[in-house]
């Protein structure tokens, strides 16, 4: 498994090659540094890829997505172009689960404990989002996530198995 | 200008494309040290080719000589029309052993000898079964009853005409053209068209020096440019622009989905937005057979069809390939590419070429409606992705069915 450096580098000398480095679309990347890479963990809480930011002051414009072997399977930006700044997304979400979703869960589920947010993902590794445990008297009730444009929840058994969401 | 003589269908290749891929060839062979071609090094190419034609009586293709002052070191043989496949077919060492204008002197007068009362009406250097040429004489009676006569070029023996039959090769004079099947056609028009990217994405600057046919030696630069490179394709609208042209209009746009299980419902907008079908997500969804909480069964291609009323045609693969989904944005056609619970629309794809390692890196433009975002209009991103990287469990492929 490469390190975060590693994951860093690798995502700081794909988006120099071709084909992100000649696509307009993907322009902000060019102009972006590379930020601190997040590690990404399996549901069952092994590492499963590195997620590296791309930064523009405290945004994100788009995220390299680093395998362990360092291979960067994806290279995009948020949003539809350039000049989509609305739909970058904050580098906080990142580092930490942010505040403000992590309150609304604490709030619907009472009386049920809520697991330390941990960055994975909803059935598909393109689903990256920070993942929530909420567990009662029998185990675990419902399973938060938040991405960047809210929070859902996903009750035992209603995971996506044959569906595509 | 174009060459002349042929029809539409063949997509006849600009002059100045064609001179360009020569001069690319002869330099490519002398980079690549191609054995028998040392003596280019130093030569030239000259502009003015010897026209080749087919028995039908189109253009075929185009000789240009490579040589060192008077002498003749080469010659580099570049196809008429994209329904050949390679815009250049050899790379012929040294001179050539026949004349065509020797021939002819030479067939002419046995030609009127053996038809007295027929007229010659003109001669053509053709190809009359390939690589072996030919002149053919035209010629007609006093009642414009037409004949064709085709004569080796070197040997200067009659050729008869007749399919090629697999049993006596050579031994009959055929048409290239009217050999290539419906679908032969396509697959070497989009053979043609691979190769001429690495052609077309060459700087304006290194395209004009190609075109000045200044020594080979001067041509290697240039040549070492299209050695190794990626290709790319973007979705477009139309053929008339390429995708990286200003001009150009994509018309396919990022939709984030507006549920967080949604993806395929918002996959599903972003390509019937293309094809100028408007809905909302919500409007899609129950067309996908949409259940909340988990989202869509994979395979969605019936609601493809009936939210455009049949207009489209949607097909379900299980196995996709990498190939299949270049073919399909090569014919301007976006698709839905699932991963393991997820599906997203493709609009794009970039391999990298080289000459010794053939094509490597498969990549496409993946237009992903995740992050969701309850405004579509927020979430969502636009990435390469590693072809190899993941696993893809279907593709729905759409196109616009003909009558």
């Amino acid at each position: 498994m490469i390190d975060r450096k590693a994951a860093r580098a690798a995502a700081a000398a794909a988006k120099k090659e071709a084909p992100v480095a000649e696509d307009r679309a993907l322009a902000a990347l060019r102009r972006a540094r590379v930020g601190r890479p997040a590690l990404v963990r399996t549901p069952a809480g092994e590492p499963a890829f590195w997620l590296a930011p791309f930064v523009s002051g405290d945004l994100a414009c788009g995220l390299a997505h680093v395998d362990l072997d360092g291979r960067v399977a994806r290279i995009g930006a948020f949003g539809a172009g350039p000049a989509d700044r609305q739909s970058w997304v904050p580098l906080s979400f990142f580092e930490e689960a942010p505040a403000g979703p992590l309150a609304e869960i604490r709030a619907a589920y009472p009386g049920l404990d809520l697991s330390e947010p941990v960055l994975s993902y909803d059935a598909s590794p393109a689903r990256w989002a920070w993942r929530v445990e909420a567990t009662g008297r029998r185990g675990v009730e419902a399973v938060a996530f938040i991405g960047p444009g809210g929070w859902y929840e996903v009750r035992p058994g209603q995971a996506a198995g044959e569906l595509e969401g | 200008m174009s060459p002349k003589k042929q029809p539409a269908e063949y997509g006849p290749i600009p002059r100045d494309q064609i001179v360009q891929h020569v001069a690319l060839a002869a330099a490519q062979g002398v980079v690549a040290e191609f054995p028998g071609l040392e003596a280019w090094q130093r030569g030239a190419i000259r502009r003015r080719p010897l026209e080749i034609y087919d028995i039908n009586g189109d253009l075929l293709f185009l000789d240009y000589t490579v040589a060192r002052g008077a002498e003749v070191v080469g010659t580099v043989r570049a196809a008429a029309s994209k329904v050949l496949g390679p815009p250049v077919f050899a790379h012929e060492i040294g001179p050539r052993r026949w004349s065509y204008q020797a021939a002819v002197e030479k067939l002419a007068p046995k030609v009127q000898q053996e038809h007295p009362d027929w007229k010659l009406l003109n001669t053509k250097l053709v190809c009359y079964s390939y690589p072996k040429l030919g002149v053919m004489f035209s010629i007609a009676d006093q009642k414009k009853k037409l004949r064709r006569l085709i004569f080796d070029v070197a040997g200067l023996n009659p050729v008869p005409e007749g399919p090629p039959d697999g049993k006596m090769e050579g031994a009959y004079a055929w048409s290239f053209y009217d050999s290539l099947a419906g679908d032969e056609r396509e697959r070497r028009i989009k053979h043609y068209e691979e190769i001429d990217q690495l052609r077309a994405h060459l700087p304006e600057e290194k395209q004009l020096v190609l075109m000045e046919l200044p020594t080979v030696a001067k041509l290697t630069d240039v040549a070492v440019l299209v050695w190794a490179g990626t290709v790319t394709k973007q979705l477009q609208f139309c053929t008339h622009y390429n995708y990286n042209e200003a001009r150009s209009h994509h018309c396919f746009s990022l939709h984030a989905q507006q549920k967080s299980d949604y993806c395929a419902v918002a996959t599903c907008q972003m390509v019937l937005d293309y094809y100028r079908y408007y809905y909302t997500q919500d409007q899609i969804a129950p067309s996908l057979g949409y259940s909340s909480g988990g989202g869509c069964p994979a395979d969605q291609s019936a609601g493809y069809e009936s939210l455009t009323c049949n207009h489209l045609d949607a097909t379900y693969d299980t196995s996709p390939t990498w190939e299949e989904a270049r073919d399909q944005i090569n014919a301007l056609h976006p698709f839905k590419s699932a991963i393991p619970g997820h599906a997203r629309a493709c609009a794009g794809y970039s391999y990298y070429y080289s000459l010794w390692g053939g094509i490597s890196q498969k990549k496409v433009y993946i237009y992903d409606p995740s992050p969701w975002n309850a405004d579509y209009k927020l979430g969502g991103a636009v990435y390469w992705e590693d072809w190899s990287a993941v696993t893809r469990t279907n593709h729905v492929y759409t196109r616009i069915k003909c009558p």
